[in-house]
């Protein structure tokens, strides 16, 4: 069996290599990849579309801008995600912050079933934007860290590696702001249905 | 690590999974790689420019043993570490102030902390200082 080097047509390595050698196109391929998920941190850390696209595309210029001091000594998403992590929070703490309300969410699924017509559809809507809404209460650390734990479906160690964060104080943030999150949501649930 | 699942997790895995992350808008790679073909050439730093503050870190230090050793007085020098030791001599005039320091001494171990105390300190506030002045103008934006 042909033992495995990182460096197959198709994986990040593969991609690095023909960048360093000089083929800025094969840059697109790795942004092809991981546009998704970094494009969704940086969204959830900073609440809204605009500003995640430039936070997400400033984060793959400063990669490819610093690709030649990437050392492999992680994964190329694990650098990236680091990289939007830290620009996003940037960006976020230097605007002034706004304390949302729960009354500041008057929509629940009922909203959204009359734009989308499909009721699976609506409340998958009404899901996304209350999470989302419930994430902007969140100080902006511990929405990266939601994210990467629940969307990225990280491990803790990387989550460490990405934000910073010693493993222990990662644990004790994490549990935090789980139980900050559920919170909010289960009040605006609640809220939701009391509505008329 | 594990992290232990709690009934909040169970909660949240309803509205956070992977299925439902939001999508980078259309046309976010040709923006992306707009952007970088404009604003970025790739970035092939040499050696030195890559490694510029070990190696300046380097040459300074090879440069400070390389001075202590053409200065170290020839007829007692034993060996280089000797020879330091005594040329160390020349600035307490320099310093005197340094050496007027008196350190406290541990009364309830009897400890005596030694003369050379004081020119670490100083050298460690010295330090200090150039990193920061080294820190300033390497990190500059």
């Amino acid at each position: 069996m042909r033992q495995r080097t990182g460096m197959e047509p198709g994986s990040d390595k593969y991609y690095i290599e023909k960048v360093l050698a000089g083929n800025v196109n094969a840059f697109s391929c790795l942004v092809e990849v991981h546009k998704d998920k970094a494009f969704n941190l940086a969204f959830r850390i900073c609440g809204n579309r605009e500003e995640a696209e430039e936070v997400a595309q400033d984060a793959f210029l400063k990669a490819y801008r610093s690709l030649s001091d990437f050392r492999m000594q992680s994964s190329f998403a694990t650098w990236l995600y680091r990289i939007v992590y830290n620009t996003a929070v940037s960006l976020v703490r230097t605007r002034k912050g706004k304390v949302l309300s729960l009354e500041e969410f008057p929509a629940d699924a009922v909203d959204f079933l009359s734009v989308s017509g499909n009721e699976e559809e609506a409340v998958a809507e009404y899901r996304n934007a209350l999470i989302n809404f419930a994430l902007q209460k969140l100080p902006e650390d511990e929405r990266g860290l939601i994210t990467l734990y629940y969307y990225n479906e990280l491990p803790a160690d990387e989550i460490s590696k990405i934000t910073g964060i010693s493993k222990n104080n990662l644990k004790v943030k994490l549990f935090r702001a789980r139980q900050k999150i559920a919170g909010i949501v289960r009040k605006a649930e609640i809220k939701s249905v009391l509505l008329p | 690590m594990n992290i232990n699942k709690t009934d909040a997790d169970r909660f949240l895995e309803r509205y956070l999974n992977p299925g439902t992350v939001e999508k980078a808008p259309e046309g976010f790679v040709s923006k992306t790689m707009t952007r970088i073909r404009i604003e970025s050439v790739p970035d092939r730093k040499s050696f030195l420019k890559r490694y510029k503050v070990p190696v300046i870190s380097t040459i300074v230090v090879s440069l400070l043993i390389a001075a202590a050793a053409a200065l170290t007085p020839s007829q007692n020098s034993a060996n280089i570490f000797s020879g330091i030791a005594e040329y160390i001599k020349i600035p307490e005039s320099l310093l005197s102030g340094i050496s007027e320091i008196k350190l406290p001494e541990i009364r309830a171990t009897g400890i005596n902390l030694p003369e050379w105390l004081p020119y670490a300190l100083t050298a460690m506030l010295l330090f200090g200082i150039v990193d920061r002045a080294l820190f300033r103008i390497f990190h500059r934006e």
